[in-house]
Protein backbone atom coordinates (compact mmCIF):
# COMPACT_ATOMS: atom_id res chain seq x y z
CA UNK A 1 0.00 0.00 0.00
CA UNK A 2 2.86 2.03 1.00
CA UNK A 3 4.72 1.49 -1.84
CA UNK A 4 1.78 2.39 -4.46
CA UNK A 5 0.87 5.30 -3.18
CA UNK A 6 3.68 7.40 -2.34
CA UNK A 7 6.32 5.31 -4.87
CA UNK A 8 8.83 5.03 -2.22
CA UNK A 9 10.16 1.37 -2.58
CA UNK A 10 11.89 2.97 -6.27
CA UNK A 11 9.13 0.67 -7.62
CA UNK A 12 9.67 -2.37 -5.94
CA UNK A 13 7.52 -3.45 -3.03
CA UNK A 14 8.81 -3.22 0.70
CA UNK A 15 10.53 -5.73 1.72
CA UNK A 16 9.72 -7.49 5.33
CA UNK A 17 10.88 -4.57 8.16
CA UNK A 18 11.52 -2.62 5.28
CA UNK A 19 10.52 1.10 5.89
CA UNK A 20 9.25 3.54 3.05
CA UNK A 21 12.91 5.36 2.74
CA UNK A 22 12.05 9.93 2.02
CA UNK A 23 9.07 10.44 0.18
CA UNK A 24 7.60 12.50 -1.74
CA UNK A 25 10.13 12.89 -5.08
CA UNK A 26 8.44 11.27 -7.25
CA UNK A 27 6.82 12.22 -11.33
CA UNK A 28 4.91 15.07 -9.81
CA UNK A 29 1.24 16.50 -11.04
CA UNK A 30 -0.32 18.66 -13.07
CA UNK A 31 -2.80 21.06 -11.37
CA UNK A 32 -4.05 24.75 -13.11
CA UNK A 33 -2.12 23.62 -16.49
CA UNK A 34 1.18 24.01 -14.75
CA UNK A 35 3.83 20.69 -14.13
CA UNK A 36 4.03 21.02 -10.19
CA UNK A 37 6.75 19.08 -9.14
CA UNK A 38 5.20 18.43 -5.74
CA UNK A 39 1.82 19.73 -4.25
CA UNK A 40 2.75 20.46 -0.60
CA UNK A 41 -0.07 21.70 1.46
CA UNK A 42 1.43 22.96 4.49
CA UNK A 43 -0.77 23.51 7.81
CA UNK A 44 -0.14 26.69 10.35
CA UNK A 45 -2.38 26.52 13.54
CA UNK A 46 -2.84 30.09 14.04
CA UNK A 47 -1.86 31.01 17.76
CA UNK A 48 -2.61 27.50 18.84
CA UNK A 49 -2.11 27.03 22.07
CA UNK A 50 -4.42 30.16 22.79
CA UNK A 51 -7.17 28.76 20.34
CA UNK A 52 -6.79 25.51 22.09
CA UNK A 53 -7.65 27.00 25.75
CA UNK A 54 -10.44 29.11 24.26
CA UNK A 55 -12.35 26.43 23.12
CA UNK A 56 -12.28 25.29 26.68
CA UNK A 57 -12.53 28.43 28.14
CA UNK A 58 -15.11 30.40 25.46
CA UNK A 59 -14.44 34.10 26.87
CA UNK A 60 -10.97 33.89 26.17
CA UNK A 61 -11.96 34.41 22.62
CA UNK A 62 -10.47 37.67 21.06
CA UNK A 63 -9.00 38.90 24.24
CA UNK A 64 -5.75 39.74 24.73
CA UNK A 65 -4.11 36.15 26.22
CA UNK A 66 -0.52 35.20 26.80
CA UNK A 67 -0.37 30.99 27.32
CA UNK A 68 2.97 31.35 30.10
CA UNK A 69 4.79 28.03 30.31
CA UNK A 70 3.75 28.45 34.54
CA UNK A 71 1.89 30.59 36.58
CA UNK A 72 3.91 30.65 39.28
CA UNK A 73 7.36 30.39 38.08
CA UNK A 74 9.01 32.90 35.94
CA UNK A 75 9.02 31.24 32.58
CA UNK A 76 8.34 32.49 28.95
CA UNK A 77 5.73 32.76 26.67
CA UNK A 78 4.59 29.67 24.96
CA UNK A 79 2.10 31.28 22.62
CA UNK A 80 -0.13 34.40 22.43
CA UNK A 81 -3.14 35.62 20.97
CA UNK A 82 -3.09 37.88 17.88
CA UNK A 83 -4.57 40.80 20.32
CA UNK A 84 -1.28 40.58 22.17
CA UNK A 85 0.62 40.81 19.29
CA UNK A 86 -0.58 44.27 18.46
CA UNK A 87 1.84 45.12 21.79
CA UNK A 88 4.82 43.67 20.08
CA UNK A 89 4.71 40.51 22.43
CA UNK A 90 6.04 37.27 20.79
CA UNK A 91 6.39 33.82 21.62
CA UNK A 92 9.59 33.34 23.28
CA UNK A 93 9.89 36.16 24.99
CA UNK A 94 10.15 36.54 29.58
CA UNK A 95 6.48 36.39 30.91
CA UNK A 96 7.32 39.73 32.50
CA UNK A 97 8.13 41.60 29.70
CA UNK A 98 5.39 40.69 27.92
CA UNK A 99 2.69 41.40 30.62
CA UNK A 100 4.65 44.63 30.96
CA UNK A 101 4.17 45.82 27.05
CA UNK A 102 0.66 44.39 27.48
CA UNK A 103 -0.88 44.62 31.12
CA UNK A 104 -4.78 43.35 30.13
CA UNK A 105 -3.38 40.62 28.84
CA UNK A 106 -4.67 37.52 30.49
CA UNK A 107 -2.30 34.86 31.22
CA UNK A 108 -3.23 30.91 30.93
CA UNK A 109 -1.03 28.47 32.32
CA UNK A 110 0.50 25.93 29.22
CA UNK A 111 -1.59 22.72 29.64
CA UNK A 112 0.98 20.33 27.07
CA UNK A 113 -1.61 17.20 27.25
CA UNK A 114 -4.41 19.51 25.94
CA UNK A 115 -2.54 20.57 23.04
CA UNK A 116 -0.71 17.12 21.82
CA UNK A 117 -4.29 15.92 21.96
CA UNK A 118 -5.56 18.49 19.86
CA UNK A 119 -2.35 18.28 17.34
CA UNK A 120 -3.18 14.32 17.22
CA UNK A 121 -6.68 15.27 16.07
CA UNK A 122 -5.54 17.57 13.47
CA UNK A 123 -3.22 14.81 12.44
CA UNK A 124 -5.13 11.85 12.08
CA UNK A 125 -7.39 14.16 9.93
CA UNK A 126 -4.47 14.89 7.76
CA UNK A 127 -4.30 11.61 7.13
CA UNK A 128 -7.42 11.00 5.64
CA UNK A 129 -5.92 13.31 2.82
CA UNK A 130 -2.71 11.56 2.33
CA UNK A 131 0.19 9.01 3.94
CA UNK A 132 2.67 11.49 3.56
CA UNK A 133 2.11 13.75 6.74
CA UNK A 134 5.84 15.33 7.91
CA UNK A 135 4.74 16.63 11.76
CA UNK A 136 7.23 19.38 11.29
CA UNK A 137 6.48 20.95 14.97
CA UNK A 138 3.44 21.30 17.63
CA UNK A 139 1.58 23.10 15.49
CA UNK A 140 2.29 23.01 11.93
CA UNK A 141 2.25 19.97 9.35
CA UNK A 142 3.11 19.35 5.96
CA UNK A 143 1.51 17.10 3.41
CA UNK A 144 2.36 15.70 0.44
CA UNK A 145 -0.97 15.40 -1.71
CA UNK A 146 0.90 14.96 -4.89
CA UNK A 147 -0.98 11.69 -5.87
CA UNK A 148 -3.83 12.36 -3.31
CA UNK A 149 -5.25 16.03 -4.27
CA UNK A 150 -7.44 15.37 -6.98
CA UNK A 151 -10.10 13.18 -4.83
CA UNK A 152 -11.24 16.52 -4.37
CA UNK A 153 -10.34 18.78 -7.33
CA UNK A 154 -7.87 21.13 -7.45
CA UNK A 155 -4.80 21.24 -4.57
CA UNK A 156 -6.78 24.16 -3.65
CA UNK A 157 -9.94 22.60 -3.07
CA UNK A 158 -8.04 19.48 -0.94
CA UNK A 159 -6.60 22.36 1.02
CA UNK A 160 -9.90 24.04 1.38
CA UNK A 161 -11.54 20.67 2.45
CA UNK A 162 -8.63 19.71 4.54
CA UNK A 163 -9.06 23.08 6.47
CA UNK A 164 -12.73 23.49 6.95
CA UNK A 165 -12.37 19.98 8.67
CA UNK A 166 -10.20 21.38 11.13
CA UNK A 167 -11.78 24.91 11.63
CA UNK A 168 -15.52 22.76 11.72
CA UNK A 169 -15.09 19.51 13.58
CA UNK A 170 -12.35 20.65 16.12
CA UNK A 171 -12.85 24.19 16.40
CA UNK A 172 -9.32 25.91 15.41
CA UNK A 173 -7.95 28.54 13.11
CA UNK A 174 -5.74 27.69 10.75
CA UNK A 175 -3.49 28.98 7.56
CA UNK A 176 -2.69 26.71 4.67
CA UNK A 177 -0.24 27.08 1.87
CA UNK A 178 0.11 25.34 -0.89
CA UNK A 179 2.94 25.38 -3.16
CA UNK A 180 5.30 23.35 -4.75
CA UNK A 181 7.26 22.13 -2.02
CA UNK A 182 7.53 22.32 1.56
CA UNK A 183 9.55 25.68 1.89
CA UNK A 184 7.38 27.54 -0.85
CA UNK A 185 4.36 26.11 1.41
CA UNK A 186 5.27 27.46 4.80
CA UNK A 187 6.07 31.08 3.51
CA UNK A 188 2.88 30.52 1.48
CA UNK A 189 1.11 29.37 4.62
CA UNK A 190 2.64 32.64 6.71
CA UNK A 191 0.94 35.19 3.94
CA UNK A 192 -2.05 35.66 5.44
CA UNK A 193 -3.12 34.57 9.21
CA UNK A 194 -5.64 33.60 10.55
CA UNK A 195 -7.58 31.64 8.43
CA UNK A 196 -6.04 32.40 5.10
CA UNK A 197 -5.30 29.47 2.34
CA UNK A 198 -2.97 31.11 -0.45
CA UNK A 199 -1.70 28.85 -3.33
CA UNK A 200 1.80 29.19 -4.94
CA UNK A 201 1.57 28.07 -8.79
CA UNK A 202 4.76 27.61 -10.18
CA UNK A 203 4.53 30.24 -12.54
CA UNK A 204 4.27 32.35 -9.77
CA UNK A 205 7.33 31.83 -7.88
CA UNK A 206 9.51 34.27 -9.84
CA UNK A 207 7.65 37.21 -9.43
CA UNK A 208 6.86 36.58 -6.11
CA UNK A 209 10.50 35.66 -4.90
CA UNK A 210 11.65 38.94 -7.03
CA UNK A 211 9.84 40.97 -3.87
CA UNK A 212 10.35 38.42 -0.93
CA UNK A 213 12.76 39.86 1.51
CA UNK A 214 15.03 37.20 2.64
CA UNK A 215 14.10 37.19 6.60
CA UNK A 216 10.82 36.04 5.04
CA UNK A 217 12.27 32.27 4.15
CA UNK A 218 12.37 29.82 6.92
CA UNK A 219 15.98 29.53 8.57
CA UNK A 220 16.73 32.82 7.75
CA UNK A 221 16.81 35.36 10.93
CA UNK A 222 17.91 38.81 11.11
CA UNK A 223 21.44 38.21 11.54
CA UNK A 224 21.95 36.28 8.38
CA UNK A 225 19.19 38.53 6.77
CA UNK A 226 21.66 41.33 7.27
CA UNK A 227 24.62 39.06 5.59
CA UNK A 228 22.78 38.52 2.93
CA UNK A 229 22.10 42.40 2.11
CA UNK A 230 25.50 43.70 3.00
CA UNK A 231 26.08 40.93 0.08
CA UNK A 232 23.42 43.30 -1.98
CA UNK A 233 20.80 40.55 -1.38
CA UNK A 234 17.85 41.79 0.14
CA UNK A 235 15.09 40.15 -1.69
CA UNK A 236 15.23 36.59 -3.07
CA UNK A 237 15.22 37.03 -6.25
CA UNK A 238 18.74 38.97 -5.71
CA UNK A 239 19.70 36.23 -3.40
CA UNK A 240 19.21 33.12 -6.64
CA UNK A 241 20.94 35.26 -8.83
CA UNK A 242 24.46 35.67 -6.53
CA UNK A 243 26.92 33.66 -8.17
CA UNK A 244 27.70 30.53 -6.06
CA UNK A 245 31.33 31.22 -5.86
CA UNK A 246 30.60 34.13 -3.74
CA UNK A 247 28.03 32.19 -1.63
CA UNK A 248 30.36 29.81 -1.03
CA UNK A 249 33.50 32.09 -0.26
CA UNK A 250 31.20 33.67 2.06
CA UNK A 251 29.06 30.71 3.63
CA UNK A 252 30.77 27.39 2.49
CA UNK A 253 28.82 24.49 1.73
CA UNK A 254 25.63 26.90 2.90
CA UNK A 255 26.22 28.72 -0.08
CA UNK A 256 24.55 25.72 -2.51
CA UNK A 257 21.16 25.84 -0.24
CA UNK A 258 21.09 29.33 0.01
CA UNK A 259 20.95 29.62 -3.51
CA UNK A 260 18.72 27.13 -3.87
CA UNK A 261 16.73 29.37 -1.62
CA UNK A 262 16.15 32.43 -2.76
CA UNK A 263 15.09 30.76 -6.30
CA UNK A 264 12.48 28.61 -4.39
CA UNK A 265 13.92 25.04 -4.99
CA UNK A 266 13.69 22.80 -1.58
CA UNK A 267 14.34 19.38 -2.42
CA UNK A 268 13.82 17.73 1.06
CA UNK A 269 11.52 15.21 1.16
CA UNK A 270 8.91 14.96 3.71
CA UNK A 271 9.80 13.25 6.88
CA UNK A 272 6.51 11.21 7.82
CA UNK A 273 7.07 9.50 11.60
CA UNK A 274 9.04 6.17 9.58
CA UNK A 275 11.86 8.69 8.39
CA UNK A 276 12.97 10.51 11.57
CA UNK A 277 16.53 11.07 11.87
CA UNK A 278 17.91 8.98 14.63
CA UNK A 279 18.84 11.76 17.77
CA UNK A 280 21.79 13.27 17.52
CA UNK A 281 21.81 14.17 21.38
CA UNK A 282 19.39 14.45 24.37
CA UNK A 283 19.00 17.31 26.63
CA UNK A 284 17.07 19.51 29.17
CA UNK A 285 17.05 23.01 30.35
CA UNK A 286 15.55 24.49 33.19
CA UNK A 287 14.68 28.19 33.78
CA UNK A 288 14.59 28.54 37.80
CA UNK A 289 11.49 30.43 39.19
CA UNK A 290 13.74 33.06 40.80
CA UNK A 291 17.42 33.83 40.49
CA UNK A 292 19.13 31.33 42.47
CA UNK A 293 22.13 31.72 45.28
CA UNK A 294 21.77 28.69 47.37
CA UNK A 295 24.78 26.04 46.03
CA UNK A 296 22.99 23.00 47.18
CA UNK A 297 19.65 23.56 45.62
CA UNK A 298 21.37 24.30 42.01
CA UNK A 299 23.31 21.12 42.80
CA UNK A 300 19.73 19.04 43.41
CA UNK A 301 18.27 21.06 40.27
CA UNK A 302 21.30 19.40 38.09
CA UNK A 303 21.21 16.02 39.60
CA UNK A 304 17.04 15.96 38.86
CA UNK A 305 17.61 17.42 35.05
CA UNK A 306 20.83 14.74 34.75
CA UNK A 307 17.97 12.11 35.75
CA UNK A 308 15.43 13.18 33.41
CA UNK A 309 17.87 13.37 30.24
CA UNK A 310 19.10 9.65 31.62
CA UNK A 311 15.79 8.34 31.99
CA UNK A 312 14.75 9.87 28.49
CA UNK A 313 17.97 8.37 26.99
CA UNK A 314 17.07 5.17 28.21
CA UNK A 315 13.30 5.29 27.33
CA UNK A 316 14.58 5.49 23.78
CA UNK A 317 17.27 2.85 24.02
CA UNK A 318 20.53 5.47 23.64
CA UNK A 319 23.50 5.86 25.66
CA UNK A 320 26.26 8.34 24.88
CA UNK A 321 29.85 9.33 25.58
CA UNK A 322 29.80 13.48 25.09
CA UNK A 323 28.12 15.69 28.16
CA UNK A 324 27.65 19.06 27.99
CA UNK A 325 26.30 21.32 31.13
CA UNK A 326 25.33 24.69 30.73
CA UNK A 327 24.49 27.45 33.17
CA UNK A 328 22.99 30.84 32.44
CA UNK A 329 24.01 33.91 35.06
CA UNK A 330 21.39 36.47 36.11
CA UNK A 331 23.01 39.22 33.19
CA UNK A 332 22.46 36.33 30.95
CA UNK A 333 25.83 35.48 30.32
CA UNK A 334 25.70 31.98 29.42
CA UNK A 335 28.73 29.34 29.93
CA UNK A 336 28.88 25.65 29.19
CA UNK A 337 31.30 23.30 28.63
CA UNK A 338 31.02 19.61 27.27
CA UNK A 339 33.62 16.42 27.88
CA UNK A 340 34.09 13.15 26.18
CA UNK A 341 33.72 10.56 28.46
CA UNK A 342 35.89 7.22 27.61
CA UNK A 343 32.67 5.11 28.47
CA UNK A 344 29.23 5.26 27.21
CA UNK A 345 26.42 6.20 30.49
CA UNK A 346 22.74 6.76 30.48
CA UNK A 347 22.20 6.41 34.53
CA UNK A 348 22.00 9.58 35.85
CA UNK A 349 24.32 9.99 38.53
CA UNK A 350 26.58 9.02 35.57
CA UNK A 351 25.67 11.79 33.63
CA UNK A 352 25.54 14.19 36.90
CA UNK A 353 29.25 12.83 37.69
CA UNK A 354 30.74 13.59 34.55
CA UNK A 355 28.48 16.95 33.83
CA UNK A 356 28.48 18.73 37.08
CA UNK A 357 32.45 19.33 36.85
CA UNK A 358 31.95 20.91 34.26
CA UNK A 359 29.78 24.26 35.87
CA UNK A 360 32.35 26.79 37.01
CA UNK A 361 32.45 26.76 40.75
CA UNK A 362 31.16 30.15 41.54
CA UNK A 363 27.35 29.30 40.29
CA UNK A 364 26.31 29.99 43.98
CA UNK A 365 27.94 33.16 44.32
CA UNK A 366 27.02 34.86 41.06
CA UNK A 367 23.58 32.88 40.98
CA UNK A 368 22.21 31.35 38.47
CA UNK A 369 18.97 31.77 35.88
CA UNK A 370 18.82 28.40 33.93
CA UNK A 371 20.52 24.74 33.90
CA UNK A 372 20.51 22.82 31.17
CA UNK A 373 22.70 18.75 30.92
CA UNK A 374 22.44 17.38 27.43
CA UNK A 375 24.60 13.96 26.06
CA UNK A 376 25.64 13.51 22.69
CA UNK A 377 27.49 11.27 20.64
CA UNK A 378 25.07 8.33 21.19
CA UNK A 379 24.80 4.67 20.29
CA UNK A 380 21.24 3.01 19.98
CA UNK A 381 20.27 -0.44 21.24
CA UNK A 382 23.76 -0.14 23.39
CA UNK A 383 23.64 -0.82 27.01
CA UNK A 384 26.88 0.79 28.62
CA UNK A 385 28.69 -2.34 30.13
CA UNK A 386 29.94 -2.78 33.14
CA UNK A 387 30.03 -5.93 35.03
CA UNK A 388 30.05 -4.63 38.77
CA UNK A 389 27.06 -2.43 38.03
CA UNK A 390 24.85 -5.23 36.94
CA UNK A 391 23.08 -4.76 40.11
CA UNK A 392 22.34 -1.08 39.64
CA UNK A 393 21.04 -1.77 36.08
CA UNK A 394 18.81 -4.15 37.38
CA UNK A 395 17.62 -1.21 40.10
CA UNK A 396 17.39 1.26 37.37
CA UNK A 397 15.38 -0.64 34.92
CA UNK A 398 13.04 -1.70 37.81
CA UNK A 399 12.75 2.18 38.60
CA UNK A 400 12.17 2.94 34.82
CA UNK A 401 9.16 0.26 34.99
CA UNK A 402 7.63 1.51 38.42
CA UNK A 403 7.63 5.48 37.01
CA UNK A 404 6.61 3.90 33.22
CA UNK A 405 3.60 2.30 35.29
CA UNK A 406 2.58 4.73 37.54
CA UNK A 407 3.46 8.26 35.76
CA UNK A 408 6.59 9.95 35.61
CA UNK A 409 8.11 10.88 39.15
CA UNK A 410 6.38 7.87 41.18
CA UNK A 411 9.50 6.82 42.36
CA UNK A 412 12.80 9.76 42.67
CA UNK A 413 16.16 9.64 44.57
CA UNK A 414 15.22 10.50 47.88
CA UNK A 415 18.05 13.55 47.41
CA UNK A 416 15.44 15.20 44.94
CA UNK A 417 12.73 15.14 47.25
CA UNK A 418 12.35 18.71 49.05
CA UNK A 419 13.36 19.13 52.73
CA UNK A 420 15.62 15.50 52.89
CA UNK A 421 19.32 15.59 53.46
CA UNK A 422 20.98 15.20 50.25
CA UNK A 423 22.88 11.52 49.64
CA UNK A 424 20.03 9.88 50.92
CA UNK A 425 20.06 7.72 47.81
CA UNK A 426 23.58 6.59 47.98
CA UNK A 427 23.00 5.73 51.63
CA UNK A 428 19.83 3.53 50.51
CA UNK A 429 21.27 1.97 47.08
CA UNK A 430 24.61 0.62 49.10
CA UNK A 431 21.98 -1.97 51.28
CA UNK A 432 19.60 -2.49 48.91
CA UNK A 433 19.28 -5.75 46.66
CA UNK A 434 16.82 -6.12 44.21
CA UNK A 435 15.01 -8.97 43.75
CA UNK B 1 -9.20 35.16 35.01
CA UNK B 2 -8.78 33.86 38.35
CA UNK B 3 -7.23 30.45 38.43
CA UNK B 4 -7.56 27.78 41.55
CA UNK B 5 -6.41 24.22 42.17
CA UNK B 6 -8.39 21.57 43.87
CA UNK B 7 -7.21 18.00 43.34
CA UNK B 8 -10.26 16.82 45.11
CA UNK B 9 -12.51 13.93 44.11
CA UNK B 10 -16.23 14.72 43.57
CA UNK B 11 -19.12 12.71 42.61
CA UNK B 12 -20.24 13.03 39.07
CA UNK B 13 -23.34 12.39 36.71
CA UNK B 14 -22.60 11.31 33.09
CA UNK B 15 -23.76 9.87 30.67
CA UNK B 16 -22.46 7.47 27.95
CA UNK B 17 -23.70 9.49 24.47
CA UNK B 18 -24.87 7.19 21.45
CA UNK B 19 -21.73 7.68 19.68
CA UNK B 20 -20.35 6.26 23.01
CA UNK B 21 -18.51 9.45 24.25
CA UNK B 22 -18.65 10.06 27.98
CA UNK B 23 -20.25 13.63 29.16
CA UNK B 24 -20.26 14.86 32.32
CA UNK B 25 -24.05 16.08 33.22
CA UNK B 26 -23.25 17.53 36.82
CA UNK B 27 -20.79 17.21 39.82
CA UNK B 28 -21.22 17.73 43.43
CA UNK B 29 -18.99 20.03 45.05
CA UNK B 30 -19.18 21.29 48.34
CA UNK B 31 -22.01 20.12 49.07
CA UNK B 32 -23.73 21.48 46.17
CA UNK B 33 -24.93 19.55 42.96
CA UNK B 34 -23.81 21.91 40.04
CA UNK B 35 -25.45 20.95 36.77
CA UNK B 36 -22.90 20.85 33.27
CA UNK B 37 -23.79 23.66 30.92
CA UNK B 38 -21.63 22.71 28.55
CA UNK B 39 -18.72 20.39 27.70
CA UNK B 40 -16.15 22.99 25.98
CA UNK B 41 -13.60 20.71 25.60
CA UNK B 42 -12.60 17.09 26.10
CA UNK B 43 -8.98 15.43 26.04
CA UNK B 44 -6.90 12.62 27.15
CA UNK B 45 -3.95 12.10 29.06
CA UNK B 46 -1.50 9.04 31.16
CA UNK B 47 -0.68 8.93 33.84
CA UNK B 48 1.95 6.01 33.59
CA UNK B 49 -0.47 3.28 32.27
CA UNK B 50 -3.41 4.77 33.05
CA UNK B 51 -5.34 6.80 30.93
CA UNK B 52 -6.92 10.19 32.21
CA UNK B 53 -9.85 11.95 30.31
CA UNK B 54 -10.48 15.12 31.02
CA UNK B 55 -13.46 17.19 30.75
CA UNK B 56 -13.56 21.50 30.95
CA UNK B 57 -16.94 21.90 31.25
CA UNK B 58 -18.66 25.22 32.01
CA UNK B 59 -21.52 26.02 34.71
CA UNK B 60 -22.36 30.21 34.81
CA UNK B 61 -19.16 32.10 34.57
CA UNK B 62 -16.73 29.44 35.43
CA UNK B 63 -14.62 26.49 33.89
CA UNK B 64 -14.05 23.74 35.95
CA UNK B 65 -12.04 20.58 34.69
CA UNK B 66 -12.77 17.45 35.54
CA UNK B 67 -10.79 13.80 35.30
CA UNK B 68 -12.07 10.85 35.02
CA UNK B 69 -9.19 7.69 36.58
CA UNK B 70 -10.41 4.92 33.66
CA UNK B 71 -8.24 2.39 35.84
CA UNK B 72 -10.34 3.31 39.07
CA UNK B 73 -13.67 5.09 37.57
CA UNK B 74 -12.91 7.92 39.83
CA UNK B 75 -13.46 11.34 38.94
CA UNK B 76 -11.28 14.22 40.28
CA UNK B 77 -11.95 18.04 40.02
CA UNK B 78 -8.50 19.62 38.60
CA UNK B 79 -9.26 22.97 39.19
CA UNK B 80 -11.37 26.18 37.95
CA UNK B 81 -10.98 29.38 36.02
CA UNK B 82 -13.65 32.09 36.42
CA UNK B 83 -13.86 34.77 33.42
Amino acid sequence: MWASITGLAHGRPLLGGERPGPVGLGPGAEAYGERWERVVIFLDMNAFFVNVEARAKPWLRGKPVLVVGSRKARSVVAACSYETRAFGVKSGMPSEEARRLCRDAIVVPADIPKYTHAIRQVVARAHSYTPVVEITSIDELALDVTTTFRRWGTPRDCAAAFAREIRQDLGLPCSLGVASNKMMAKVAAGLEKPNGLTVLRPSQLEPFLEELPTTELPGIGDKMGEHLRRLGASACGQLGRLPLSRLKARFGIVGDVLQDMGRGIDRRPLMTHYDYEEAKSVGNTITLNRDTYDAAELRRTFLWLCERVARRLRGEGYCGRCVYAVARYPDFYTVGRSHRLSHYVDEGMDVFRAAWPLLPKDLGERGVRMLGVSVSMLLYHCKPGNLFEIKRDRFTATLDELNRRYGRGALERAELLPGLPGGLYETVKAGWHPG
Amino acid sequence: MDVVDFGDSVRVGAIFEESGRLKPVWFAYDGRRLAVERVTYSWRDRDGDVKILHYAVKVGGTVYELALDTSTLSWRLERSYVE
